[in-house]
């Protein structure tokens, strides 16, 4: 017998966000998902960079050789973020080229800045929504809610607690015929042409990542995942492949131009 | 370079930050204010909610601050605060009750932040006090003006410090727009009218996790008739205030801020018209009137919990201009000229305000004819100052300060008093459906 499911929404990090619960009862499975929310929105307000006063404004505000103490939440997404930059060889950049690797991130002071030699500009759309969305499921097991799917817009989500048949959107996906996916305490994340166009910048050319037509990574951390998928989108095949043999639990679906779908890790 | 005592401290309130060159003397100043080491005062936390996770926050990010206890009656509230403290290696004791934590800690600490639900907030600042402790309390001081009005008793007995968590008083932003170029400048003239809202979209009551439900022994221990009254206690007469209290204290306390002088009326509208099971009006509007020294001067605010239409917001309207502003930038931050207005250019050259935004063409249709009134609506000057800290961060510094070096509260009890009693009426207004009449005496404690 099919489980009721619940699921609500809710805009923010300019997307709208999705939690869909099962094994609870409705008004029950709606106050969790509000918490969900309010955490979604209580890291935005850390991670926003067009807010001077969260933690990646003030970041970005600094100049070279400054630093600033930031939320214990902003110096774990940088760390992802800087795992992600060199298991991708620096092609997942949150500064797109303009100098990540000037980053300081300073876990005994509990501060981030910038290295005496020059400053980079931070912009975490690439790993935010991901890492919103694993503090999100952290909330969800104080509710003893263990089945549930989130979902950051049209790009991460998160499945928890059973096996979820997910639909893979997008028309790369339809081409190459991955249209669904079964996950399991995994989160999928993908990037392609198709949302907004071409839209991941590749931080060593300054020009649009153009080597697939589409991306996705799976992997049990949704930040990870959401990195993951921007930076194969610029690796080649045989680079994913080493990635994720030498990170288990990594899977990556890629379209190639031809259309062809190469599946590494499966 | 040095400075005298006065200087300093303006400069260290302006620039929020400790000279080093005057580091001896501010360390000097500050053992009179402060009991222990100035540079590192010890602090504890009354109420580990929504709100005390945010001043959390902030006081982290505050340098030579300490969290030594936290005391909240709901475990679930307490294991969150104890395990995020940890993380930032502050080992903390915890308490159910605040008396426990007053008698085992007094000795060690130098504040507390109380941020309880307003009905306990009296009871808990005046314990500190009487304890020798500051206090930063949350607004609003309280749902009673007789318990309000205890807490300005008690500090002034004591000569504890009472800080009231009105943070827009400490954002440098409107202190620009208020003190600078409102009352420095000039520059949108006489101030007659203000209006401001905080406006929400329907919500559903608060939850809680099935496994921190409390009990009913515990709730009825402290005074709370249900999980959902706890939980949602701001719309409930017993613990709270309502929305007009909630929210509108915030904007409500700034047209003192631009008049100097108290409200000498309020009329308002409001009712339970939407949420059947709430007692307090989810919304209202109200008119007050200020005898100002310029001339009378009206505010208009409304709290609505059914629409989240124009959200929050705060307009100062001048016979020159308009400054519309809000505690999030993107939501306000800009002067409107008044078309016979001087010139502002001016105060750009000078760097008070940025200068207009060129009008932006709303479509580039080669057989549109020219918009004048796309034309006429621009003419938006931004505010040049920015708020980069979260936005409790220098209330807090500035209450921090006050210990460390007797720099000035921004809204102490005094203050929030006043406030207090302006935003309370408007409960009673709507009730009776009267006007109200102030007398200045009101709001003396
Ligand atoms: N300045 C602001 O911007 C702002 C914003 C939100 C709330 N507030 C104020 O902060 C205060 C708290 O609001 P909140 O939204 O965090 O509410 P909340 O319900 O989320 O948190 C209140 C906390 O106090 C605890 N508590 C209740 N009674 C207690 C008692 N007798 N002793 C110890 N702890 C007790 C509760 O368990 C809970 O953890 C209110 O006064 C509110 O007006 C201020």
């Amino acid at each position: 017998m099919r489980e009721p499911v619940h699921s609500f929404t809710h805009e923010a990090m300019t997307t709208t966000f999705e939690v869909i619960i099962a094994g609870q009862e409705h008004a029950y499975a709606r106050q969790a998902s509000a918490a969900v929310f309010r955490e979604v929105e209580r890291i935005n307000n850390l991670l926003n960079k067009y807010d001077a006063g969260s933690d990646i404004g003030q970041v970005n505000l600094l100049k070279a050789d400054e630093r600033v103490r930031v939320s214990i939440e902003t110096l774990e997404c940088l760390e992802k973020a800087i795992w992600a930059y060199h298991i991708s060889g620096g092609l997942f950049d949150p500064t797109i080229g303009t100098g990540f690797h000037e980053l300081v991130v300073d876990r005994s002071t509990f501060s981030v800045g910038w290295k005496k030699g020059g400053k980079g500009e931070i912009d975490l759309g690439g790993i935010g929504k991901g890492f919103a969305i694993d503090k999100a499921a952290e909330i969800l097991k104080d509710w003893g809610v263990d089945k549930v799917v989130i979902n950051g817009g049209t790009s991460t989500v998160l499945a928890r607690g059973k096996e979820w048949d997910l639909g893979v959107g997008g028309p790369w996906g339809t081409k190459a015929g991955f249209t669904s996916v079964h996950l399991k305490n995994q989160a999928l994340s993908g990037s392609g042409t198709e949302v907004k166009g071409a839209h991941i910048i590749n931080p060593k050319t300054g020009k649009p990542a153009t080597r697939h037509l589409a991306a996705w990574a799976i992997h049990p951390s949704a930040a990870t995942a959401d990195a993951l998928s921007t930076a194969f989108m610029m690796m080649a095949p045989e680079k994913i492949k080493l990635l994720c043999a030498a990170n288990p639990g990594t899977v990556a679906f890629v379209v190639a131009p031809d259309e062809s779908l190469i599946k590494i890790g499966v | 370079m040095e400075l005298n005592r006065t200087q300093f401290m303006q400069t260290a309130a302006a620039a929020g930050t400790l000279l080093a060159t005057t580091k001896a003397r501010a360390v000097e100043n500050a053992k009179l204010a402060a009991k222990k080491n100035p540079d590192q005062l010890n602090i504890a936390l009354i109420g580990a909610g929504a709100q005390g996770r945010i001043l959390t926050e902030s006081c982290l990010k505050i340098p030579g601050i300490r969290f030594i206890a936290i005391c909240d009656i709901w475990d679930y509230s307490q294991r969150y605060s104890q395990r995020y403290l940890k993380k930032y290696g502050h080992e903390v004791n915890v308490y159910e009750d605040y008396q426990e934590l007053i008698a085992t800690e007094k000795d060690k600490l130098d504040a507390v932040v109380i941020a309880s639900p307003d009905w306990m907030h009296a009871e808990h600042a005046n314990a500190c006090m009487n304890a020798g402790l500051h206090v930063y309390s949350e607004k609003e001081m309280s749902n009673s003006l007789e318990k309000a009005a205890s807490m300005v008793h008690t500090a002034a007995a004591t000569g504890q410090l009472l800080q009231i968590g009105h943070q827009r008083r400490s954002n440098p932003r409107y202190i620009h727009a208020i003190e600078k170029l409102i009352h420095e400048v000039g520059l949108i003239g006489t101030v007659t009218n203000a209006t401001a809202q905080w406006n929400r979209a329907k919500t559903e009551d608060l939850g809680w996790p099935k496994k921190y439900e409390m009990g009913a022994d515990t709730l009825a221990k402290y005074g709370y008739n249900s999980m959902t009254e706890f939980r949602n206690w701001r719309w409930y007469k017993k613990y709270g205030g309502g929305p007009i209290v909630d929210l509108g204290s915030h904007q409500i306390d700034l047209f003192e801020w631009i008049w100097g002088v108290n409200p000498k009326s309020v009329i308002a509208s409001g009712g339970v018209d939407y949420y059947p099971n709430h007692e307090w009006y989810d919304n209202v509007m109200c008119i007050y009137e200020y005898d100002t020294p310029d001339g009378m001067a009206r505010a208009y605010y409304e709290t609505l919990t059914t629409t989240g239409h124009r959200g929050f917001s705060e307009a100062f309207r001048g016979v020159n201009g308009t400054i519309e502003i809000a505690e999030v930038p993107q939501r306000g931050n800009s002067a409107l000229r008044e078309a016979h207005a001087p010139d502002w250019q001016p105060y750009a050259e000078k760097g008070l305000i940025n200068s207009v935004a060129a009008p932006i063409a709303k479509t580039t249709t080669k057989n549109v004819a020219v918009d004048v009134r796309v034309t006429a609506e621009a003419g938006a000057w931004p505010l040049p100052v920015e708020l980069t800290k979260p936005a409790h961060q220098p209330h807090l510094e500035n209450f921090f300060n006050a210990i460390r070096y007797g720099t000035p509260l921004n809204c102490p009890g005094e203050k929030g008093y006043e406030t207090a009693v302006a935003v309370l009426a408007v409960n009673r207004a709507v009730a009776s459906g009267q006007r109200i009449e102030f007398n200045p005496s009101d709001f003396h404690a």
